[in-house]
């Protein structure tokens, strides 16, 4: 489903009906899924309908820009570096683009949302919660229309063994690569038994992933956004 | 009509200004309010959508004021004004201006601690004093509050000062509750397991901090159940508008009711002697052994 395409373009799979047509002069895009549709008009003399999967911070509305990803907890080794393979979930952006500038029409997911608060209610941030299992080999069978693979890389800098049953992550820095896999590279930088940091690498999980068109990016400031987040609040 | 003036001319009714000077003064006043009004629409353009609102205000503030600082820090020598002289000057008209006009002072001087105490800004869901509404803008000398119903109100910075402000999204998240009554007849722990999963299904019911859902009273009527529920601060109000319908909606599917207030009445004994029976009608029917209700 991922790719880019011309400005008349139909996909149906999965309780999932898309379509762009052109009519009288415009374009009708139309998309239904869980018995919700949603229809924009174009005026447009043509372009391309580019899809790929974004951030997943936007459903059903956009409230915050925190993805938080819990998992059983782990006890890390002093010193050691390990790498941990989680899931996120899946948000689909579907882009129009012509005369060089980009539009998002729609953003849709197979995924329920869940969000959560990390830290107090006063000095916390909510974050979209989506619980996973970590394992030490990427999952074979992951649905890159529902899921993708976190990869992620702890280091504990400390000289204690470290609890670890969550990592936030800001994402305004999120980059997230696709083809047959959809995958996202973060790190985790534990700086004691309460405190780490976290960022993205911007980098692919295997030959032939395509990057994605990055929604945050798009929005924010150039050069302005956050980069790390500062998981200060409990590992 | 013959202007007969030249531009080293000095201004009749302004003999220290010179024509020339007049000119030049206007022009950078025009320049200045050109300058403001561009930088005003570019940075709206540019940042409206990548900022908070009340940021850019804030940011647009300070842009015009170092503007029109600068605009008077030109033109105020032409006017035969040391800046050293004018700033002792000031600070005695300060003094009389301040005893002359207190409550405008008071009014700047609250807006000055407003900005930087930030305990509202704009955008925010708040009760100042007896008023409740959004914050549309604060100034240096007022604050302006739009109502729920969208009535304008302008308070006096010294006002929102003193007074007591509640304010609904200062923090990320906040708690609300329900009391769910239930009849006594129904399963008080299927009704909190109903309830737990429709709350669950929202995406906005914050999984951390949990719900809290228990019995909390056996009323007169009805077993009251009490929903404690944290949201994000920005959307609490429309979570707590869903979920109660959906909760009502889930638990009468599952043949839960919410009962009527209700009232049993106990008869003493002796008023069975006065029932009155129709003609044809048997004692037994129009009353149990002991009561009548």
């Amino acid at each position: 489903m991922y790719g880019t395409y011309d400005l008349s373009f139909s996909y149906q799979k999965d309780g999932l009906d898309l379509s762009i047509e052109p009519q009288d002069g415009k374009y009708l895009y139309r998309r239904t899924l869980n018995g919700q549709t949603k229809t924009r008009t174009l005026l447009s003399s043509g372009g391309r309908l580019i899809i790929n999967p974004v951030e997943p911070l936007n459903l059903p509305k956009e409230i915050c820009q925190t993805l938080l990803v819990e998992f059983d907890p782990l006890a890390i080794e002093p010193g050691a570096e390990q790498m941990i393979y989680l899931t996120f979930p899946i948000e689909i952006g579907v882009f129009v683009a012509g005369r060089g500038n980009l539009e998002l029409l729609d953003i849709f997911s197979w995924n329920n949302q869940k969000y959560t608060l990390y830290g107090s209610s006063e000095k916390g941030v909510i974050a979209r919660w989506w619980p996973a299992t970590a394992r030490s080999s990427p999952a074979a069978d992951l649905d890159p229309l529902k899921e993708g693979l976190l990869s992620l890389e702890i280091a504990n800098t400390t000289r204690e063994w470290v609890d670890i049953s969550k990592v936030v992550l800001d994402g305004s820095a999120m980059k997230i690569y696709y083809g047959d896999l959809v995958s996202s590279q973060a790190w985790m930088r534990v700086l004691s038994t309460m405190v780490a940091e976290t960022s993205f690498y911007d980098r692919a999980s295997r030959d032939g992933q395509k990057k994605a068109v990055e929604l945050f990016t798009a929005r924010g400031l150039a050069g302005v956004e956050r980069q790390r987040f500062l998981m200060d609040r409990g590992l | 009509m013959v202007f007969d003036f030249g531009l080293d001319d000095q201004i009749s009714f302004f003999p220290s200004l010179k024509w020339g000077e007049l000119l030049y003064i206007v022009f950078v006043i025009l320049l200045a309010a050109t300058v403001s009004k561009i930088l005003t629409i570019y940075i709206r353009k540019t940042l409206t959508d990548k900022v908070k609102l009340s940021q850019l205000d804030l940011f647009i503030k300070v842009i015009n004021y170092a503007v029109l600082i600068i605009t008077i820090l030109i033109i105020v020598p032409f006017f035969n004004v040391e800046l050293g002289a004018l700033l002792v000057a000031g600070g005695f008209a300060s003094i009389v201006i301040g005893i002359a006009s207190k409550s405008v002072l008071g009014n700047l001087i609250s807006g000055l601690f407003l900005l930087f105490e930030r305990p509202i800004t704009i955008g925010d869901s708040v009760n100042i004093g007896s008023v409740g509404g959004t914050v549309t803008d604060i100034n240096i000398f007022s604050t302006i509050v739009k109502t729920y119903d969208g009535v304008f109100v302008r308070i006096p910075n010294e006002n929102v000062f003193t007074s007591e402000i509640t304010n609904y999204v200062a923090h990320e998240a906040r708690r609300f509750e329900y009391v769910i009554g239930i009849t006594y007849d129904d399963d008080a722990n299927e009704a909190i397991r109903i309830i737990r999963e429709v709350v669950w299904s929202h995406p906005f019911a914050l999984k951390d901090p949990s719900p809290s859902i228990y019995v909390d009273e056996f009323a007169d009527s009805s077993v009251n159940i009490m929903v404690r529920i944290w949201a994000p601060a920005t959307v609490w109000w429309d979570v707590r508008t869903d979920l109660l319908w959906k909760i009502k909606v889930e638990l009468s599917k599952n043949g839960i009711e919410m009962p009527f207030p209700q009232q049993v009445i106990w008869f003493q004994n002796e008023l069975k002697e006065r029932v009155t029976l129709r003609p044809g009608e048997d004692r037994a029917q129009k009353a149990g052994p002991d009561e009548h209700t």
